[in-house]
């Protein structure tokens, strides 16, 4: 339904999107993640016609939207990462002024309003003022606004940034509900693996303005199908006690927890006697070992060397 | 665009603190200097305060002689004869008491100093700059008067007014001995006009105009109070502009200007909304100002609807102007990459046209250079425009500020539009 194809942005000589050609079948949701300034924003923006690419085209049902976005623009809807509503206007203020901007009018705008605040459950709050709301309140009007045309397909860029948990399933329900109920065509950028694993049946990495890995869930976990990962409960943290975990051949990585170190370890019998003596040497107590197959998490650590949320 | 600008009025509206200083602040300034300051505008200011020279030359026996004479040798009968010549005895047509009687009056010795002097001592003191101007009585003054006023021959009295420069002052006095002759001879044509029979006794003696500018014949004076009640009114009314175009700056920070592009908006149909719901909000503001300020100072009592309606007509060409800011400012905002230097700049901007524009001081304390082209600014052009309106000046002779205003609006608004970015500065 929307694809790029090698899309590419230069910015005053600097690159901050290199080739980035992605696709999505009507219908899908479709994961897009990646640390901060690795290009997701530009990407979303060349995507959604605000910004002209250096190279390369998006194509929607096979037709180039570049030159021509007015057909895009009619059947995308884009939730910003900013809460791009009107403080002082209420939320059936801001609902009424965006569905007029996209020429809906009368009983039908009237209609449209009511059902979107009765999707993001703020129904009986239609009323008050924008500014009176709390993030996550102002989060799930930010995606209404961005439905009130019925969009095919939606761009949602970071929607669940800093809200309560309550807000946040919320909004989870109604990509849930667009996607399965609606046939919606979604596009989801987050910094939260989960959300993206819950939610997306294919997603795309991207680092450094390039994609570097994409695929299903399954298909990324294969990445680290050779190594699992150890998390050790330890009485205390130590330094040198990590280092040295660090010069044994079949330690990936090592990363300090909470409660104490979680390791992406080659495949290997013999790796946990080694690490049980090393923590002797160094007189760290392990009060627990837990294996497990490499999460989502673990694949964007291996591929970027960076956690999401850094 | 009806929605930006019902969307515009809405976010105003909502701020109550701009809906407030909107309102309240030009009332309690225009209370505060109109008490303060009461004489500022109308009585003597240091600006016009001057020294004039008087050199009397009128040879008011030889003149009364020879008027005698003339009327030997014309063709009326002799008892025509005696009888002007009585009314010749009867007449007191001394200009210089006339000139030292107005000068001497309250209104007018407040700001000019009249020395009496001989001819060369008054171009000698003209020429060192001691005095502004000098005002001759020429020799022939009686006689010109007696024939303009008794025979309605000639041109009637004349004063020679010589100075060194065209300054304000010199507009100023000029503008008051044109009244006291206006007067002299207005008196002389009507007397002629009553008939040669006249036994004199109808003919009173000019009265002196008094009072400088605001009391020229025909002229209203304009209070301290209607003065600061437009002045401030209209520099608020500017302020509007910054008002608005301030709120392109969370509209752009909050990307809820990306989001109208996204749904395919034309940008200038957002920038004109902008300035359609300012001109209406700055138009509802002054007319709200100037009707409080008119119940509660008691402004214009006794205005007819016509000069309501004058004073409407400028009030629309300003708001116009203040709507073509308010376009240009919010193409500043999103031009510029920090939004909130572009509103810094639109805020010194209205300042320095809020300072030499009249808004903050009176013009005429500028000097004059300055003062020339405080008179071309939009708002100083609305606010002579306006003082000479209540002063009387009829608006057919106002059509030149009116036309400026007008095209004013076109070319600021013009700028805007053609500054505002095609994609809002994305």
């Amino acid at each position: 339904m929307l694809e790029t194809v090698e899309l590419r942005k230069v910015f005053k000589g600097k690159t901050a999107v290199e080739e980035v050609s992605l696709y999505l079948k009507e219908g899908e949701s479709v994961g897009l993640i990646g640390p901060n300034g690795a290009g997701k924003s530009t990407t979303i923006s060349m995507i959604s016609s605000l910004l002209k690419p250096t190279a390369g085209d998006v194509r929607l049902n096979g037709q180039s939207v570049i030159k021509h976005p007015q057909q895009l623009r009619k059947v995308l809807g884009v939730v910003p990462q900013e809460i791009a509503l009107y403080e002082e206007l209420s939320s059936y203020e801001n609902l009424k002024f965006f569905g007029k901007v996209y020429g809906l009018k009368g009983k039908e705008l009237e209609l449209k309003i009511q059902e979107l605040l009765d999707m993001v459950g703020l129904r009986d709050r239609q009323k008050e003022l924008i500014r009176t709301y709390s993030g996550g309140m102002k989060r799930r009007i930010n995606i209404a606004v961005a439905l009130m045309h019925d969009p095919k397909i939606v761009i949602m860029d970071e929607p669940t940034v800093g809200i309560d948990p309550q807000s946040r399933n919320h909004i989870l329900d109604t990509v849930r509900h667009l996607s399965r109920e609606k046939g919606t065509t979604v596009l989801y950028t987050s910094h939260y693996m989960e959300e993206v694993e819950q939610l997306c049946s294919r997603m795309y990495i991207m680092d450094h303005g390039r994609i570097i890995a994409s695929g299903t869930k399954e298909e990324l976990q294969l990445i680290l199908s050779g190594e699992e990962t150890l998390l050790l409960r330890l009485d205390r943290q130590h330094a040198e006690f990590t280092e040295e975990l660090q010069t044994l051949a079949a330690v990936r990585q090592v990363e300090e927890t909470e409660l104490g170190l979680k390791l992406i370890v080659t495949k290997n019998h013999q790796i946990l006697s080694r690490v049980v003596q090393a923590a002797e040497r160094f007189d760290v107590q392990i009060l627990n070992i837990h294996i497990d197959s490499p999460s989502l998490e673990d694949v964007f650590l291996h591929l970027t060397g960076r956690n999401l949320r850094d | 665009m009806g929605i930006y600008f019902k969307k515009d009025i809405l976010l105003f509206w909502r701020d109550r603190k701009e809906v407030l200083v909107a309102l309240l602040l030009p009332i309690a300034l225009t209370l505060i200097l109109g008490f303060a300051l009461p004489g500022w505008v109308n009585n003597s200011n240091p600006s016009l305060e001057m020294k004039v020279a008087l050199v009397n030359q009128n040879r008011h026996t030889e003149g009364v002689a020879r008027f005698h004479e003339q009327l030997k040798g014309s063709l009326l009968s002799p008892d025509e004869q005696d009888g002007l010549v009585e009314e010749t005895a009867m007449l007191d047509l001394d200009p210089e008491a006339m000139l030292m009687g107005m000068f001497r009056s309250e209104d007018v010795s407040r700001y000019i100093e009249v020395l009496q002097l001989d001819h060369e001592t008054a171009y000698t003191k003209l020429k060192a700059g001691e005095v502004t101007a000098v005002i001759t009585i020429p020799e022939t003054y009686t006689l010109d008067s007696l024939n303009k006023l008794l025979l309605n021959e000639g041109d009637g009295a004349a004063l020679l007014l010589t100075a060194e420069e065209d300054t304000t002052k010199v507009s100023v006095l000029q503008n008051m001995l044109n009244g006291l002759l206006s007067t002299v001879n207005y008196q002389a044509a009507l007397s002629h006009a009553a008939g040669s029979g006249s036994d004199g006794s109808t003919w009173s003696a000019p009265r002196t105009p008094v009072g400088g500018l605001e009391r020229i014949e025909g002229v209203r004076m304009i209070t301290s109070f209607q003065y600061f009640a437009f002045a401030i009114t209209i520099f608020v009314t500017l302020s509007i502009s910054i008002t608005m175009a301030s709120k392109s700056i969370t509209e752009k920070r909050e990307k809820v200007f990306t989001r109208l592009l996204y749904s395919g908006a034309r940008p200038m149909q957002f920038q004109l909304g902008k300035m359609a719901s300012t001109f209406c909000i700055a138009l509802l503001q002054m007319l709200v100002v100037i009707l409080l300020s008119h119940v509660l100072f008691q402004l214009f009592p006794g205005r007819p609807l016509s000069f309501w309606l004058g004073l409407g007509i400028f009030m629309v060409l300003l708001c116009a102007v203040v709507a073509a800011f308010a376009g240009l400012f919010t193409a500043m905002v999103f031009r510029m990459k920090d939004g909130d230097v572009a509103v810094g700049i639109s805020f010194i901007a209205l300042i320095l046209l809020g300072v030499i524009g009249g808004s903050m001081v009176p013009m005429y304390i500028l000097p004059d250079w300055l003062m020339e082209v405080g008179r071309l600014t939009p708002n100083g052009l609305a606010l002579t425009s306006l003082i000479q309106w209540i002063q009387g000046t009829p608006l057919q002779e106002l059509w030149l500020p009116m036309l400026s205003l007008g095209i004013y609006t076109v070319i600021i608004m013009a700028a805007g539009l053609w500054m505002f970015p095609k994609k809002g500065g994305i």
